[in-house]
């Protein structure tokens, strides 16, 4: 990419008709739109051009995607990218873990919009969150935290009870 | 709610529990683990695929963006000869044309029209490139291999083009996330039909390049093709493991979903009345 390609703006176009400008070299922390731009050899272009649609992603929620690309978009090609930094989830930043505190709805719709825009550490600090939120609870504890429904029969939850019963002795 | 999720990102959740963890949440609902391990490694395109697990069983699959949305079916029972594929399609109907909707709401039209009229507006503009379209028109009458085609076509608009070189499938856009790619391949065939470019594909060359697996681009593709193409593969005159087709076009799948109900007809009528029509 030239430096021109990185001084100039982006235009995305959220679901909800909402345009948002943003600097090349914010946006670049998103793979899907990074590949995009360059595929089509739109970088090359000297205005920002028609905005990109980003139709899976609502503007509250692109709006915040972008304030943490903002954040992060000098921070260092991490180094450690193995299996066991991905597994870590006491690794949040601060920042990150105050960015992170919204409802739930709101951070399963960030970790959608980091998947479908391929935003790498979003997607694993969104992830890594919700993990935290399972970690040392019990099932009817995640049950409540999560809102989900038990869809087991009696004699199903008897099974895994059984299968289970050398961990809970 | 966490299975509301897709399977993919609820796998990325599970993978970073611990294994008390993940226990755990396994006793909280069956949902919350369904589809799940399936989902991981699985390649992501938006087709079909089917897989002869033994003699007369044959498993099928449905992808869409990013993760196997679900296992169709899995036959084994005696069907007849070798339309055993079809009849087991239309057996299902009804889930099928589920999964296509579902596939169908579930893609990003929009970005994937956008990036097409970005990418036609890139080829009008070279009248460089249309003289060398013509070049392109004629190899594909001299049956030039097709990956060879695709090399030229990326060539010609600046494509990345990966896989090609090794007898792997060619991608488009191979940077574009996946999603994207399958649509963008058919994409690119369409613009071939709005220059007027023809080509037939031979497929005994196209089944010689992979041994394993075979990407075919829809493109022009009529429902006759298809059908030859099903059938090369059901008699088992390759080593065919899987087939996946790309770019599953509202009009193809209709052909397509035709020619599986009307299992007695005969080939001839198949090839009259299938025809795929210019959209």
């Amino acid at each position: 990419m030239t430096d021109a390609a990185q001084e100039r703006s982006i235009k995305l176009l959220s679901s909800d008709n909402e345009t948002f400008q943003v600097p090349r070299n914010v946006i670049r922390l998103s793979n899907t739109i990074n590949t995009l731009l360059q595929d089509l050899g739109l970088d090359d272009e000297e205005d920002a051009g028609d905005a990109i649609p980003v139709q899976n992603v609502t503007s509250t929620i692109l709006k915040k995607v972008i304030a943490w690309c903002q954040h992060h978009h000098e921070d260092p090609v991490a180094a450690d990218d193995s299996d066991s930094r991905e597994k870590r989830t006491d690794d949040i930043s601060s920042w990150d873990v105050e960015f992170l505190k919204v409802d739930q709805g709101t951070l399963f719709e960030l970790i959608l919009a980091a998947n479908y825009l391929d935003i790498k550490g979003l997607l694993d600090v969104s992830c890594k969150t919700v993990a935290n939120m399972i970690k040392g609870k019990s099932p009817e504890e995640i049950r409540r935290t999560f809102n989900i429904k038990n869809d087991f029969t009696p004699e199903e939850e008897e099974q895994i009870r059984k299968e289970n019963a050398w961990c809970e002795d | 709610m966490f299975s509301n999720l897709p399977p993919e990102i609820r796998l990325l959740i599970i993978d970073k529990l611990e294994p008390d963890d993940r226990a755990e949440l396994k006793k909280c609902s069956k949902q919350c683990w369904r589809d799940v391990r399936s989902s991981k490694n699985e390649k992501t395109c938006l087709g079909l695929e089917w897989e002869s697990r033994t003699e007369n069983e044959i498993e099928l699959t449905f992808y869409t963006d990013g993760f196997r949305k679900a296992q169709v079916l899995r036959i084994c029972q005696d069907l007849e000869d070798d339309r055993r594929i079809f009849g087991a399609i239309t057996t299902n109907y009804t889930e099928i044309q589920s999964i296509l909707e579902f596939s169908k709401n579930h893609q990003s039209i929009n970005l994937v029209e956008f990036a097409k009229t970005k990418f036609l507006k890139k080829l009008e503009k070279s009248h460089e490139n249309l003289r060398k379209l013509s070049i392109f028109q004629g190899a594909w009458h001299k049956n030039i291999d097709f990956f060879d085609g695709c090399k030229m076509l990326s060539k010609l608009e600046d494509l990345k083009l990966s896989g090609a070189a090794d007898g792997k499938m060619p991608r488009f856009g191979a940077n574009l996330k996946n999603l994207m790619t399958s649509q963008f391949c058919s994409q690119i065939f369409e613009v071939t039909q709005s220059l007027d470019i023809d080509f037939e594909l031979d497929f005994e060359e196209f089944l010689k390049l992979s041994a394993t697996k075979i990407y075919m681009p829809i493109g022009k593709l009529s429902a006759e093709n298809i059908f030859e193409f099903l059938k090369l593969c059901e008699n088992g005159q390759r080593k065919l493991e899987k087939c996946e087709f790309f770019g599953l076009r509202k009009e193809f799948e209709r052909k397509f979903l035709e020619l599986l109900r009307n299992r007695k007809l005969s080939e001839n009528e198949n090839h009259q009345n299938l025809e795929i029509a210019p959209e």
